[in-house]
This record gives C-alpha cells, structure tokens and sequence, in this order.
C-alpha cells in the first residue's frame, strides 16, 4: 500500500499540467485548470459605479458576492461577431481563484481540457505580440497551433487605490 | 485567576485572548518571507504586535512580561529602520524571541500580576491546578446499591478537598420520595491529582449520575475558596455558579469566519423564505393551512436571525472600562491627572468590531494623554484645571456607531508636525500645508514627534495603525483640534458587520439599498425645484435646507441623468450633511444581511457592501457618507479630505 503511493502521485507531474480551453471575442485561450474553482453559467451582474467597462459587476454565487469581469473586454479584444456584445450568445462565467479571491471570469464558451508537458512551456516573447499579450504567462506549440496561457493573476484589477 | 469581586478579572481575561491573537499575527509575520526586505510591512506587524502586548502587560503590571516584550521590541525596531532587512539567522533569533514571548505570556497568565500577587495569601500546596467536580447522582445510583459518601471520600484520598453540598433540591418530607436522588455536590480538589484517578473513582456510576469536571487554575483565590467552602454546606444551589469567577465563566471563542458562515446560512434562509411564500402565493396555496406553517416558519427563522445577531452585538461598557484601566495606567506613568468622562456605555456595538477596536483604541488613549494633555503647570499657566480632562463617548448615529475621543489639551502643534515631517523627508520644506494637510500627516507609517520613547507610546506606532484598523472595519476616522482647546477623533463605524434595515430603491434600471437609519424621507419634487435641478442648480430646499440633489444613477456612472424624475430620497451621514436623491421609484422596507463586496476590484465609489435580493440577484448598498464624497468629486468642489477635517 505505501509502495504504491509514489507511484500514483508522481504519475501527473510528469505527464504535465491540465489547462481548460476557453474563447472570448474569437481568439482562443488557455487558463491553468489548478486555478479554476468552478465554471456555472452566465447570470446577469449587477453593475457597480465608475468601474471600467470590462467589470461587469457582481453576482451571487450561492450567498456570496463574485465580481465578474468580461475576458474579451479585459484584453482589449473587440467581438467579431458584436450583434450579441463581446460575449456571444450563451457566455458562461469560470470562476478562478487569484491571491485567494475568487474572480468571476465571463468568456463566449470553454472548449477541451488539454494537458501540456510542463517543458511545452515557453515564456511569451518581451514584445507579448497579439491581442491580450500582457496578460500572458506562457506560450505552448501543440498541433500545431500556438496556445497562449493566460496569468489568471492579472485578470483582476490591482486590489487597491488603482481606480477611485 | 483572581478573587469574584475583582474588576480588572475581566480586562485580564480580553488581554491575554487578545495576546494570543496578537501572538498569532507576530509568527505570521516573522513567517512571512518578505522580512527579510528592509523596512518590511512584515516587520511593522510584529513590531505593532510586539508593542500592543508590552503595552497591555505595562498597564496590568505584568513586569516581567511587559520587560520581555520591551527587549524584543527595542530589537524590532532598530530592524525597522534598518537600512537592510535582517538576514535569516537574525530572523530565526526573532523566531526564538516570540517564543520566549509566548512563554512568558503563558508565565503571566498562571502567575498572575506581579505587583497583585503579593495582596493575597499564598496558593499554597494547589500550584499546578485545582480541580472542581460536580457530581449529582440519579435515583438509579441510590437503587444500585452506591453509596456517594463511598465514592466522595475515595476522592478526598486524591488530595486536599472540601466538599459542599447542595441541597436546595430537597422537597419537603411529605413530598419526598424514599427512593430518590435529591442532593448534589461540590468537591474542590486542591493538588496535582490526575484527571485520570479522578474519572476512575466514578467509573461504576458514570451513566447514573451528572458529573461535571472543570480545571480551576492555580491561583491565591482558588485557595480561599476552597477553605470558605465547607461553611457554605448548607448554602442554596445558586451558590456554585455565585461562586464561579465572571472570568471564568466558560465562553466560547470562535472563529470570526464560522460566525459568518452560519449568518450567511440565515441570511440564505430569509431569502429561501420568501422564494418558498411566493412560490405558495403562485399556486394558490397562500391561505389556511400552508399559510399558518409558512408563518411559522418565518417567525422561527427570525428569531434565528435575531438570536444570531445578538450573539454578534454587546454594549461597549466593557471596552470602555477597559480604556478607563489604560487610561488611568497612561496618566499615572506621564505624571498626568486624568479626569474620564465615560458617555453612552449601553450603546450596543457589534462584538467583533468591539474587538478589532481595543488595538486602535489604546493607541489613541496613550496618544490623548502622552501628547494631548499638558502637563499641570503648563495647564494651571494657559488657565485651564491642573486635572486634564479625556472624554470617551459612544452613540449611534445615521445607523453608525461613533466613538469620540477627546481631550482638552493643547491641541495639535502644527508648527512642530510640520517640522518634523521635514525632518524626516516626508514634505517638502517650502511646501504650503493647510490645517488639514498637516493633520494628515500625522497618520502616515512611522511619523512621531515624541522626543521622548516612553514605556507606553510615542514609538510612532499609533495613527496609522488606527488608520488602519478603522478602515478594515469599514469605519472612517476623522480628526478636529484647535490650539490650546484641544483634539477629538472620531471613529464612525458600522452598526454591524451582518445585516441592517433598509429602503430598497429603484434607480436607473437597479435596485439599491440605502440604511434606514440615514434615510430621513422619501419626496415629491414640485415643479420649480425639477426646472432648477435640470439648469444643473443642485440646490433644493428640503426640510428647511439648502440641500444638494444628485440624479442617483448619474452620480454612481450607471445612466443619465433624469431630472423628469420627481421622486427624491433624502439622507444624512453621520455628521447629519445632506444629499437629495432622485430615485425612479420606492421598492420598500426590509431587513437586509450585509455581504462583503468581494476585494478583488478595490473600493467601489459610494458603496459599503452588498446584499442578495429575494429573487436572488444582487443590489448594492449605499453608503450616504461615501455618496457624499462622491458627490463632492463631481461637483469639482471642495476635497474629500478636507470635507473630512472641517
């Protein structure tokens, strides 16, 4: 029994780290699915006073207060398709955890879970070319294509005095 | 711990609670990896909880404590300062110092005052503990054939005791039944016996009796009553509770986060309530039967609610006499005579606020009295009382609580706040300051214009601090003083961190909840005041003032402004300053449970906090005060910070 444990625990780290796919605004994501608490459908928000426009407010989450923020907006991304609004026509909020608070996130729709070899990783380019780069924590060749992972750090707003 | 009749039995008990607290946030601190970088805000928290304890243990006369802490803090300091941070080894040798803290922490709690100690008689042989049984056998214990003197003297074997017995139970002969148990008893068991042996005296009879243990720590009191007791045989069943210290008296300590979970859970269950009674209503179910259960379990879900809350809220008397022991401890170490005038003590505040106030509040004591008050000559010289007079007050205002502190001293010495923030490189020295620019100075990190470090205060530890610790609580703290009158803060807090009566509104599309409290009346806007608020004059004239109007949605950046709207609410803040609101409608009166707005997006202009609504959404909750400020921004006028200081 304690033989076997090693074995099961190491299994994982070394496959790599699972990441849950996601779309705002037609450009295609990743976020470390460590981060994510929960994805439950889209409700709408309470609105909240001189914010920028990509908060979308506050929500109930089962008694308490999620503030939501709208991903394709927060990147500086504008919808291709805008007759729904950035978020498209059934948006889902993921909820993720950063510094220990929970961040409602609102994107058009969350694809796969893929898993990436931690090697995969490679930092993104000092230029952080693309929409969104800023908010990029690392990049991965897969198939093919280029995933681009998001910092779930820096989807919230700095916590305080950054707007009055 | 200390005789019944003991005032300070009570202050002692919240100081060593709160040591442990503070105890808690120094290893957090020195945990933190971020020490290591100089002038850390790791190492301001353990300086700050360092200085609370030593300053707490100076004015219990715990002295041995109170040097421990003293040499630890001195270290902590210089650190602070330092143009480095410390380096591991040093911050494994501050490790060893809080422990050595703790232990002397724990020294003081079994040990007692230092100074008190020698006011009574010595503890004598019950140095480690005393235990106290409290055993009261059934009928079934009498009917199996057990005798209670059999198992009382077994534990008199055990060591020094004095047994009292309880027999207010007894009926009168006539009423008596030959087999029943009546009687109970008090064994006070002096010495080192095990609770082991203890439990073993009665382990044939453990499910025929009521047995109770408790540990009575060691203390000269707990000797005396242990010899008074067996002259209290006879005395009625009240006594054993009669004689327990009110410090003793078990309490439960619980984590501020459980608390707030079960409000949340009723909280949920209000709103659940009012889903289900319209739910009914839908289905025609409202009348009879599943109406009457309905009611009942709404009355049942109130008194939850209530019992909940009241387990939250508590006057501040006992903060307050707390103060009053700190207070005289400060002024008899300045050489200072102090009168207090203690206001408003039954006013009810929310316990956990309560708490969090002790810290802020000590420091503003110590600062009244060390810098505040004159000494007597100069007072009898500018013609005032030798006696300096502090004056500690509480109310509840616009559904806040606010705590004035103040005194008639010299008043802030603008002239040396301003020097000395240059001194230390905080302003510029040809900068022009007004009043309120130069109080506001006293409240940055570090600033002190003590000369002298004293035993109590003047470390520069104080206004920012309290700075602090008022705006977690979601407070504001504000500050008026005149030379030669005097200075007064105020603290305006929260009534309570969990629910409030409110006046739902509608404005732009939203609801949003406003206090009941601040809320003095709803309006119809007549004609002429609608033409002057659509010319962009903000003034109308409600209840016999010149009242600001703000379009609420407009003002909180959620709409355009509707000056077709006639419906105005008018509120207050606590210093009674006005705001007319021009709403879209009225939704009513309801009792509200208050949720945090989550951190994650900063303070949000004009809001306090949240709550859920009956269909589940959420609406914020407006704080007049913050509508004020926000109100002022717009208007391009005067500075919220100078608002605040006027």
């Amino acid at each position: 029994m304690t033989e076997a444990l090693p074995a099961q625990t190491a299994a994982p780290t070394e496959v790599g780290t699972d990441y849950l796919g996601l779309s705002a605004a037609g450009e295609e994501f990743i976020l470390p699915l460590s981060a994510i608490r929960e994805i439950r459908s889209f409700s709408r928000a309470t609105p909240l006073p001189h914010r920028p426009d990509w908060v979308l407010g506050v929500v109930n989450l089962r008694g308490t207060i999620l503030p939501v923020i709208d991903l394709g907006r927060r990147l500086g991304l504008e919808a291709a398709d805008s007759s729904n609004g950035v978020l498209g026509a059934r948006p889902v909020i993921v909820v993720v955890e950063t510094a220990g608070r929970p961040l409602g996130v609102a994107v058009a729709r969350v694809r796969d879970i893929t898993r990436l070899a931690d090697l995969a990783l490679e930092p993104p380019p000092a230029c952080a070319a693309g929409p969104g780069g800023g908010f990029l924590k690392a990049l991965a060749v897969e198939a093919g294509t280029i995933l681009r992972v998001l910092d779930p750090a820096r989807l919230a707003p700095a916590p305080e005095g950054s707007v009055a | 711990m200390t005789a019944p009749d003991d005032p300070l039995a009570e202050i002692r008990t919240g100081f060593f609670a709160e040591c442990e607290d503070l105890l808690g946030r120094l290893d957090d601190a020195l945990a933190d990896p971020a020490i290591t970088r100089p002038g850390s805000e790791a190492i301001h928290a353990a300086f700050r909880a360092v200085h609370t304890i030593k300053g707490g243990a100076a004015s219990l006369s715990y002295d041995a404590l109170a040097d421990t802490a003293h040499g630890f803090e001195s270290r902590l300091d210089r650190l602070r300062t330092a143009g480095e941070g410390p380096s591991a080894t040093a911050v494994a040798d501050l490790q060893r110092r809080a422990d050595d803290l703790a232990r002397a922490v724990e020294a003081a709690r079994t040990a007692g005052p230092d100074s008190g100690s020698a006011d009574h008689e010595p503890a004598g042989p019950a140095a480690s503990g005393n235990w106290r049984i409290l055993f009261r056998p059934a009928a079934a214990l009498y009917q199996s054939g057990n005798e209670p003197l059999h198992l009382i003297n077994a534990l008199t074997d055990l060591g020094e005791a004095s047994v009292a017995c309880d027999t207010s139970l007894l009926p009168s002969l006539a009423a008596m039944d030959p087999q029943g148990g009546y009687l109970s008893w008090t064994v006070d068991l002096a010495g080192s016996a095990d609770e082991h042996a203890i439990r073993e005296t009665f382990e044939f009879v453990e499910d025929i009796c009521d047995l109770q243990f408790d540990r009575t720590p060691a203390s000269p009191a707990a000797s005396v009553q242990a010899d008074a007791a067996p002259a209290e045989d006879k005395q009625p069943d009240k006594e054993p509770q009669a004689r327990t210290d009110p410090a003793d008296r078990p309490t439960v300590r619980v984590d501020l986060d459980r608390f707030d979970r079960l409000m949340n859970l009723v909280g949920e269950l209000a709103i659940a309530e009012a889903i289900l009674a319209r739910r009914l209503k839908d289905m025609g179910l409202d009348r009879r039967s599943a109406a009457a259960a309905l009611a009942e379990v709404q009355t049942l879900g109130r008194d939850l609610q209530d019992s909940v809350l009241a387990l939250r809220t508590q006057p501040v008397k006992p903060l307050f006499q707390r103060m009053a022991r700190i207070l005289r401890e400060a002024a008899a170490r300045a050489g200072k005579a102090t009168l207090l005038d203690i206001r408003g003590e039954a006013t009810e505040i929310d316990r956990s606020i309560a708490e969090r106030l002790v810290e802020p509040l000590t420091h503003m004591i110590r600062n009244a009295v060390d810098h505040g008050l004159e000494a007597p000559a100069q007072r009898l010289a500018a013609g005032k009382a030798p006696q300096g007079r502090i004056t500690l007050a509480a109310a509840h205002r616009s559904g806040r609580v606010i705590i004035d502190l103040a005194d008639d001293g010299a008043g802030i010495d603008r002239a040396r706040v301003r020097a000395t923030a240059i001194a230390q490189g905080l302003v510029d020295a040809g900068a022009a300051l007004t009043d309120a620019e130069t109080d506001a100075l006293l409240f940055r990190p570090g600033f002190s214009t003590a000369r002298a470090v004293g035993a109590l205060s003047g470390r520069g530890v104080g206004m920012d601090a309290v700075q602090k610790a008022v705006t977690a609580l979601g407070g504001r703290l504000s500050l008026w003083s005149e030379p030669g009158k005097g200075t007064r803060l105020t603290l305006s807090l929260p009534l309570t961190l969990a629910v409030m009566e409110a006046m739902l509104v509608l404005a732009g599309g939203q609801v949003f909840a406003l206090p009941l409290a601040a809320t003095l009346e709803a309006t119809r806007l007549g004609t002429p005041d609608l033409v002057r608020f659509s010319r962009g004059e903000r003034l109308v004239r409600l209840r016999q003032r010149q009242t600001p109007l703000f379009d609420l949605a407009g003002l909180l950046g959620l709409g355009a402004a509707r000056p077709a709207a006639a419906l105005a609410v008018l509120v207050a803040d606590e210093e009674d300053r006005r705001l007319g609101l021009i709403v879209d409608d009225l939704l009513g009166q309801h009792q509200i449970v208050v949720k945090p707005l989550g951190a994650s997006l900063g303070p949000v202009p004009g809001t306090a906090a949240a709550t859920i609504l009956g269909d589940g959404t959420v609406a914020l909750i407006l704080d007049p005060g913050e509508l004020m400020r926000l109100a002022a921004a717009t208007d391009g006028q005067t500075s919220p910070s100078e608002r605040r200081a006027s």
